[in-house]
């Protein structure tokens, strides 16, 4: 049946699953291909987002974009919050959820309840969050008040220096119960005679952890890195509730900035090209991380 | 005996460490709740106090008078109509893909595929501008779709893996006894991958529910908002509303998923494990 037809044979014998996938590909066709074809050709000219593109500027708007200090300060915020989730989160992740594998008083409830931080929007953790730094009815600059510690009481959020750190803080509180969650599941896996069999040898906790269990979840450690950068490359929610970037652009990252581009300044253009520049060094980082990703299932297996 | 004593302090400070980290966990959360049933002069007396009577009427201006009602309904819709696209489509894709020969295969799931590597703001401009140039702006299609195509490849990925474990000789037998292409999708395949569908369904429902950025920039109505929009709408709305009513928005808001969470939690955790790590 393979050779004989030739390739009509062969287009007619796949019409049942052309079929199938039909529905799919129209749908990438219309809302995905058509738009990322258009995003270089808007990024070629001066639009405001209404009417005909006239205005050819060339590679005007990548070098605006290129020389503009925010663009890169976007980056920065954007690179530092990459950091703080892949150290602070993972390892507190990691310190919970081994205490939960261990087992501890009440392991059924704190399972269950640690988990539910991240059942929430960004969108109503950010609301909660900006209720919790406000300075007049806020919480956290009571409590500093009550354990004396008044004079570090600030308006978060609208302070330059504590506004982006301020949004890290509640970036991790909301991540940390999906990566615990993930490296829960992933220590339940692993086989009990492994550290049955430390014990016999008389490994202690350290050692367990060190030449065991670390080993062991190399491979869910690079998936949730991945995962975590990913979605820090997108964080875009948490930040325009909480800040809109602001004050003068102090929690600006990429999403938002190439949001206030668009849709604050109408400058189409230029918002395009800053997130084709993105999209380069995001897929540049991509290839990177699947090598690392490659190579570290291969030293696994 | 002197080690066991000390077994027994660690013990108790890992505990209580383990208790401070789910306080903080919480206690943000709970802190929410317990202000949305106070009257407004309660709160602004002190905010730590527990509410003295179960007070409903925040709820009442959250549903009505913040319109919290036609947001929680929009994303209702859209969120259904979107689980239902993303089943269907995806379904009839991961079938194709895992069962069907055809020619252009891997062409077409590079096609799919891709779509991971396109971040979300680089088309949001352009489609932005596409809808409404298409006339469909705040419609139910201007939403269900853009969904679609994020939600795709993940949800593919994991159905297609998943038919990949179902023997071929099932769907052999079935085609020798006369049994047509469609009967065998619907009658063979569909209960054998439910649970997969049912965790892409999970997933597709949070990713719906939750996404902010295309509601933010495509919905220009009022009254076509969403939660997410609504949300932060009612937020910035303080002064009208009062503090605790915009409390009661946000507990409204909040429970969705924590409720589903806690009635289904094992279904939850696999979907979310299973997305994490195969997706």
């Amino acid at each position: 049946m393979k050779k004989k037809g030739g390739l009509l044979h062969e287009i007619r014998c796949s019409v049942p699953a052309y079929i199938c996938v039909l529905p799919t590909i129209i749908v990438l066709f219309v809302f995905l291909y058509i738009p990322f074809f258009n995003a270089f050709r808007i990024s070629l000219y001066n639009y405001k987002g209404f009417g005909e593109m006239t205005d050819f500027v060339g590679l005007a708007n990548y070098i605006k974009t290129w020389n503009d200090p925010r663009f890169w300060m976007a980056w920065s915020h954007t690179i530092r919050l990459i950091v703080v989730d892949l150290v602070v989160s993972l390892s507190i992740a990691f310190f919970f959820a081994y205490q939960l594998f261990k087992g501890i008083r009440g392991k059924k409830f704190f399972n269950t309840v640690l988990f539910i931080p991240y059942l929430i929007s960004m969108v109503v953790v950010g609301c909660i969050w900006k209720t919790i730094y406000d300075p007049n009815i806020g919480p956290l600059n009571q409590i500093l008040d009550m354990v004396g510690l008044g004079n570090l009481a600030t308006a978060w959020l609208s302070n330059q220096g504590t506004a982006m750190n301020a949004i890290i803080v509640t970036w991790v509180w909301r991540i940390i119960p999906f990566n615990l969650l993930i490296m829960y599941a992933n220590l339940m896996t692993l086989p009990k005679d492994y550290l049955e069999a430390a014990a016999i040898d008389g490994a202690g906790t350290w050692q367990k952890i060190r030449y065991i269990i670390l080993p062991y979840m190399v491979p869910t450690f690079v998936t949730l890195g991945v995962l975590s950068i990913t979605n820090d490359l997108r964080c875009f929610d948490l930040i325009h509730v909480m800040t809109a970037g602001g004050p003068g652009g102090a929690s600006e990252v990429l999403s938002t900035y190439i949001y206030q581009k668009a849709f604050a300044q109408n400058r189409f253009g230029q918002s395009s090209a800053a997130s084709i520049i993105m999209m380069v060094i995001m897929l540049t980082l991509t290839v990177v991380m699947n090598l690392i990703k490659k190579k570290a299932g291969e030293r696994n297996e | 005996m002197n080690k066991s004593v000390k077994k027994k302090t660690i013990g108790a400070v890992l505990f209580i460490i383990v208790l401070i980290y789910a306080l903080i966990s919480l206690y943000p959360l709970i802190w929410v709740v317990l202000q949305s049933f106070k009257t407004e002069q309660e709160f602004l007396k002190s905010i730590w106090t527990l509410p003295s009577s179960l007070y409903l009427e925040n709820f009442a201006t959250a549903f009505k008078e913040a319109k919290i009602s036609v947001y929680l309904l929009n994303t209702l819709k859209n969120t259904a109509a979107t689980v239902v696209v993303d089943i269907l489509f995806l379904t009839l894709a991961a079938f194709a893909f895992s069962k069907l020969y055809f020619k252009f295969k891997k062409a077409f799931w590079y096609m799919i595929l891709i779509n991971m590597l396109i971040p979300t703001a680089i088309i949001l401009i352009p489609m932005y501008i596409q809808v409404n140039k298409m006339g469909i702006n705040n419609t139910l299609a201007a939403i269900v779709f853009p969904y679609y195509q994020g939600l795709a490849p993940m949800g593919l990925i994991l159905l297609k893996n998943y038919m990949d474990n179902i023997p071929n000789e099932l769907m052999e037998a079935a085609k020798i006894d006369g049994c047509s292409l469609p009967r065998i999708l619907v009658s063979i395949m569909v209960p054998l991958v439910k649970p997969m569908m049912v965790t892409v369904a999970i997933l597709a429902g949070m990713g719906a529910w939750n996404e902010y950025l295309w509601a933010l920039v495509s919905l220009t109505d009022q009254t076509k908002y969403v939660l997410s929009i609504g949300i932060s709408l009612i937020q910035s709305q303080t002064n009208i509303f009062g503090y605790t009513s915009v409390f009661a928005a946000l507990t409204i808001s909040a429970s969705f998923f924590v409720i589903l969470y806690l009635c289904a939690q094992k279904t939850f955790v696999r979907a979310i494990c299973e997305g994490a790590v195969k997706g």
